[in-house]
């Protein structure tokens, strides 16, 4: 045998998956992956027909060879489909929000700009001409006093006003699940339904850990403090709004769509993480 | 105070007799008022563990049967269970949801069992009048249909159902029909349901609950107008709120200098007695003051 630390990774895994049982070249989760796909009697028979060193050598194979190579790949492409389906689903929700949020921001910063403007206005030219009035030589410094007190009251009522302003506007919208409705199990729709496979894989546990993706994701979120606790009635209220299963009656805020922006991208990295199992299983593939 | 005021006060014998009579009026009703306080908060103290005795049970009382649910009409529910109790049924999205907190909840309309090849199961026709998820099913807009067994059909919106009868609202009058003459009923947010209890001794036992809509798939309101708000913020020009928001905006700026104004005229004006003793940023108004009140002095004192 070759020495594996001259071999490349594809090379070296082609060794040890012809030695080796498939159990120890496979990952843990992507082994959890095969299973659930059921190609680990493919993956097992075609480990058994030993056809690698004459595939290399002649660049053809056995029929039963290349009928399970071609159902296992089918499996594979049907899986990273699905799970493409998923993202793209997600991938659209994230730039509606931030559609959503961009149209919502720019008329908080006019508003704010136009605030800015009053206040400049208040403080610099009515308070300035309020202060000229009272210089000792006026006849009567009634006028200044007055229009140094409007400006005032006015710089005042502008701060509450900017205050108010900075949180953006409130909207509301109908009911609109989208995917993260699933996750915290609130009902969903058949747009935002996930394919078997990609569910199956969320509701794993890693190898070593008892609670399973979605709970150590929806865990994640709550320990940032992008939901409240789930066991809150404000917390399950929160989620409904945040995964649209509710009617928004101006609950449409710019810091709910930012949190859901967020926990939809965290989302799509968990849920990709399935295309380095199924790499994995094609490297163990493509080296029996 | 009464009393000295009447011994004080030289009063005729019968104007003294009539007040008399008032005061011992006025003193029965008072304690007339007092015996009634007392008797409510007694029953109150009494009545209240019977109540809360009698409601307690009620709450706490076990449903008659529990299925699990995967889809009803357009929502798919991963992990939904049905919880039914008498004529009520439940629906929750997660077990560990508080029960007032359902995604649906509402009547069951004929509620019956069958036995049939498939086995043991429990029909019937679900109403829902509550619930976060009611406004994916229905709009509250649409007349419902109820076909009697006569073959009459009432438009409307059901109300209300208790065990015997359905309260239906037909243009301003409410209708009551018994349930043993309602032939069907069409409504987004009315299921023919099929349940059967899941059995809890088989692990992934089969989920045989079935919800089947009472007006077709494609008519139910469900996920209607979801875009729409959202759009109409962005898109629509709200004129009237302009123009309101510009007057309001007009008004509060007018209010902040019109009302030092008032004030300034409303404000009694000081005697400048003591030049001396304002100084600052008070020398202005004792100046001004000063001026008001003819002192030829007090400006340059003032500003001195």
């Amino acid at each position: 045998m070759a020495d594996p630390a001259d071999l490349s990774e594809t090379e070296e895994r082609s060794v040890r998956a012809r030695v080796l049982p498939l159990n120890n070249v496979l990952s843990a989760s992507a082994r959890q992956l095969a299973e659930d796909l059921e190609i680990m009697p493919l993956l097992t028979k075609l480990q058994g027909l030993k056809e690698h060193d004459k595939r290399k050598e002649s660049g053809q194979c056995s029929h039963e060879a290349t009928a399970l190579r071609l159902e296992i790949t089918e499996n594979v492409v049907t899986t990273m489909l699905q799970c493409q389906q998923v993202t793209v689903e997600i991938d659209s929700e994230i730039s509606e929000v931030g559609e959503y949020m961009a149209v919502m921001a720019d008329k908080r910063d006019k508003a704010i700009f136009f605030n800015n403007l009053a206040a400049l206005v208040a403080n610099g030219l009515v308070s300035t001409a309020g202060n000229y009035l009272q210089m000792p030589q006026t006849i009567n410094e009634q006028p200044g006093e007055v229009l140094e007190t409007g400006s005032s009251q006015m710089s005042g009522g502008l701060g509450a006003l900017a205050l108010y302003q900075q949180a953006g506007e409130k909207l509301s919208a109908g009911i609109r699940p989208n995917m993260l409705a699933k996750v915290f199990r609130r009902p969903n729709n058949e747009q935002t339904e996930y394919p078997d496979v990609i569910w199956n894989y969320l509701n794993a546990s890693p190898v070593g850990i008892k609670q399973t993706r979605r709970e150590m994701l929806v865990e994640s979120w709550e320990k940032l403090g992008r939901i409240p606790p789930r066991s809150s009635s404000e917390g399950r209220r929160y989620i409904r709004i945040v995964s649209g299963t509710i009617p928004q009656k101006r609950t449409v805020t710019l810091d709910m769509l930012g949190d859901r922006s967020a926990m939809l991208g965290d989302l799509r990295a968990l849920v990709g993480q399935i295309y380095k199992d199924l790499l994995n299983l094609m490297l163990v593939v493509r080296a029996l | 105070m009464r009393e000295s005021f009447l011994n004080r006060v030289k009063l005729p014998r019968s104007q003294a007799n009539r007040l008399a009579a008032q005061r011992a009026n006025l003193i029965e009703r008072g304690e007339l008022l007092r015996l009634v306080l007392v008797f409510v908060l007694v029953i109150h103290t009494i009545l209240s563990p019977c109540v809360l005795a009698a409601k307690v049970p009620e709450a706490a009382r076990p449903f008659d049967m529990r299925s699990n649910l995967t889809r009803i009409g357009p929502l798919h529910m991963s992990e939904g269970v049905v919880l039914i109790r008498a004529n009520e049924m439940v629906i929750l999205s997660d077990q560990m949801d508080p029960l007032n907190e359902a995604e649906l909840s509402g009547a069951i309309v004929n509620l019956r069992s069958v036995e049939d090849l498939t086995g043991h199961s429990t029909r019937g026709t679900s109403i829902f009048f509550k619930g976060a998820s009611l406004a994916a099913l229905d709009d509250g807009r649409l007349l419902e249909q109820v076909e009697l067994a006569s073959g009459v059909v009432l438009e409307g919106r059901i109300i209300a159902v208790t065990n015997s009868t359905i309260h239906m609202k037909i243009k301003r009058l409410t209708k009551v029909i018994a349930q043993d003459q309602v032939k069907s009923i069409k409504s987004p947010r009315a299921f023919q349901f099929s349940l059967q209890p899941a059995d809890r001794t088989v692990a992934n036992s089969p989920n045989n609950t079935t919800f089947e809509p009472t007006l077709g798939s494609g008519v139910a309101s469900a996920f209607l107008d979801t875009e729409q708000p959202l759009k109409f913020h962005f898109t629509k020009h709200h004129l009237a709120s302009r123009a309101a928001m510009a007057a309001v905006s007009v008004a509060a700026i007018g209010a902040c200098f019109v009302l030092p104004m008032i004030v300034g005229f409303v404000t009694p004006k000081m005697q400048n007695n003591s030049s001396s003793s304002s100084g600052g940023g008070s020398s202005s108004s004792s100046s001004s003051s000063g001026c008001s009140n003819g002192c030829s002095s007090g400006s340059g004192s003032g500003s001195n």
